[in-house]
């Protein structure tokens, strides 16, 4: 049976109260069933930080103790942002040193859950901060990057590594090309890119590098992306880049000491 | 369920093409669509798919076809004609443009093209059970031709009351339900337990964690069949998602092609074409 080394570039578990995703309630379910799937680790995320009423405030401690209860490294978390000057967000100098304590190692920007302006000066100082730390930053339209505050951050912040995602049952990709083509440190979490021949078409344009393997669980079962890229007509060194090999070298460009 | 943990997983794990599992996609748009960039478009990508999917047969209605009254059907029937060995096109019917006479005179024409019809009720805002629609409801009925329907929760053109109004007024018709409802699982079910003739089809919808699990306790899996909208989703990823369901493998191969080859399996051209491709 074919194998590959899998490690989820977007997840998340929890319990928000508007919504019941059955089986993700708990890091251990999460854990068990991304297993079942063939997957040894993921970027996770808590689903309760996910809605307005809860938010980063809430979302990001719940992690934090998740993550350290945790034994060995194969998880690793996402912190959404806050706007600075306030006591609910770690200011941008302390923020380094509490996500090496806290296993986090990415940011994530949701202007629109977290209620604060469309707009990069409300956190233009966490993203030079990422920027210089090579910390990557998690975006999607869904949650307030518009296209326009995209463009702005991708300008101003050149070198910082932003892992765009696409939340949509219709296909991005006139979103994933444009991007592509345009900004080099984009990456391109796949967790919702189902169309047929989509590996063999983008590679073949845009290469491998910057694709990032994502099960789409909860929401989805894990099966069905993994079954796409295995079978998925790419070279072997492509696959397992895509499976696992992207996402740690994106990590492994994280500066938090 | 753990994936390659049942001999059909193993084997999906290993390989796309399974000769005695082969796939049979009832719901798929060829062609390209103007709101997104599906890789596999045009009619030769869209056939090599099907092949190095293990697709004995596809069902396709084109995004031009269902967009574009102004060219009718010919592009389907084009298709249809190029790659007969593996596809068949459904009868696009807007009851804004076209007639019952015109249909049959296409469907006398073009012998062994197509299956039945297809439906977009929302796309051409129409209400599947209004006029427009019966006097091609009551022809399929009547011959006991296939409707492949959109439908969507909710939705006054084709949500559960106008499903649920056709099948009281038909229950005899052989009903597919694309997308299943979405995402009223529930209600798809008890129209699928009620009627005999009516079919859950997946597209989309079997990519829902849990979807499977409820469809196959609640109305059993011989009342559902495999969709894909291909292009949109890739054939490889709705195997997966019913790979990790937890059904059996009885129920994946009912649903990837037993109750197709059931449903279909009265016409002279599926005795013909593709009977002889079932394990």
């Amino acid at each position: 049976m074919k194998q590959l080394n899998l490690f989820d570039s977007y997840t998340s578990y929890g319990m928000p109260a508007n919504a019941s995703v059955n089986g993700a309630g708990t890091f251990a379910e999460m854990k068990a069933a991304l297993g079942e799937a063939g997957i040894s680790g993921a970027m996770v995320i808590r689903r309760e930080g996910l809605i307005t009423s809860n938010g980063a405030v809430v979302g990001n401690p719940l992690l934090a103790a998740d993550l350290k209860a945790q034994s060995g490294e194969d998880f690793v978390g996402i912190w959404s942002l806050l706007p600075s000057g306030s006591l609910e967000f770690l200011e941008p100098q302390d923020l380094p040193g509490a996500m090496l304590e806290n296993r986090i190692k990415a940011l994530k920007l949701a202007p629109l859950t977290d209620k604060y302006p469309e707009a990069l000066w409300a956190v233009d100082d966490y993203l030079a901060l990422a920027q210089e730390r090579g910390i990557p930053l998690y975006i999607n339209r869904q949650e307030g990057v518009t296209d326009s505050l995209l463009g702005d951050l991708l300008r101003d912040f050149p070198k910082l590594p932003v892992v765009f995602c696409w939340y949509s049952v219709w296909s991005g990709d006139r979103w994933l090309r444009s991007l592509a083509r345009c900004f080099p440190n984009v990456y391109f979490e796949l967790s919702h890119v189902h169309t047929e021949g989509f590996y063999k078409d983008f590679i073949t344009r845009f290469g491998y590098e910057r694709l990032l393997f994502a099960s789409g669980w909860p929401e989805y079962y894990a099966g069905g992306t993994v079954l796409n890229l295995l079978h998925a007509r790419i070279a072997d060194d492509a696959r397992e880049a895509v499976a696992n090999g992207n996402m740690q070298r994106l990590l492994k460009g994280v500066n938090l000491k | 369920m753990k994936l390659g943990s049942t001999p059909l997983s193993k084997a999906f794990m290993e390989q796309s093409v399974l000769p005695d599992c082969p796939i049979i996609d009832v719901h798929s748009h060829p062609l390209p669509f103007g709101g997104a960039y599906l890789p596999c478009f045009d009619a030769g990508a869209f056939a090599s798919a099907l092949e190095r999917n293990g697709i004995i047969l596809c069902l396709i209605a084109s995004h031009v076809t269902l967009s574009s009254p102004s060219e009718g059907v010919t592009e389907d029937i084009r298709i249809a004609r190029e790659y007969p060995e593996r596809i068949r096109a459904w009868y696009v019917f807007n009851p804004r443009y076209d007639s019952l006479e015109h249909v049959q005179r296409l469907w006398k024409e073009n012998p062994a093209t197509f299956v039945g019809f297809k439906v977009h009720p929302d796309s051409h805002s129409v209400k599947l059970d209004g006029p427009g629609y019966a006097p091609v409801l009551a022809w399929a009925e009547e011959r006991g031709l296939p409707v492949l329907s959109h439908t969507w929760t909710g939705s006054a053109c084709n949500g559960e009351i106008a499903v649920g109004g056709i099948m009281q007024r038909h229950p005899g018709l052989l009903f597919f339900a694309g997308h299943s409802l979405w995402d009223n699982w529930q209600g798809a079910c008890e129209l699928a337990v009620k009627y005999p003739n009516f079919y859950m089809e997946l597209t989309a919808a079997g990519a829902i964690r849990c979807s499977l699990e409820h469809m196959v306790r609640e109305a059993g899996s011989t009342k559902i069949l495999f969709g894909t909208d291909l292009p949109w989703f890739a054939t490889m990823h709705g195997v997966g998602c019913m790979l990790s369901a937890d059904i059996t493998d009885e129920d994946r191969r009912n649903i990837l092609y037993r109750n197709a080859a059931s449903a279909l399996g009265g016409f002279a051209w599926f005795k013909e074409g593709f009977a002889a491709k079932l394990p």
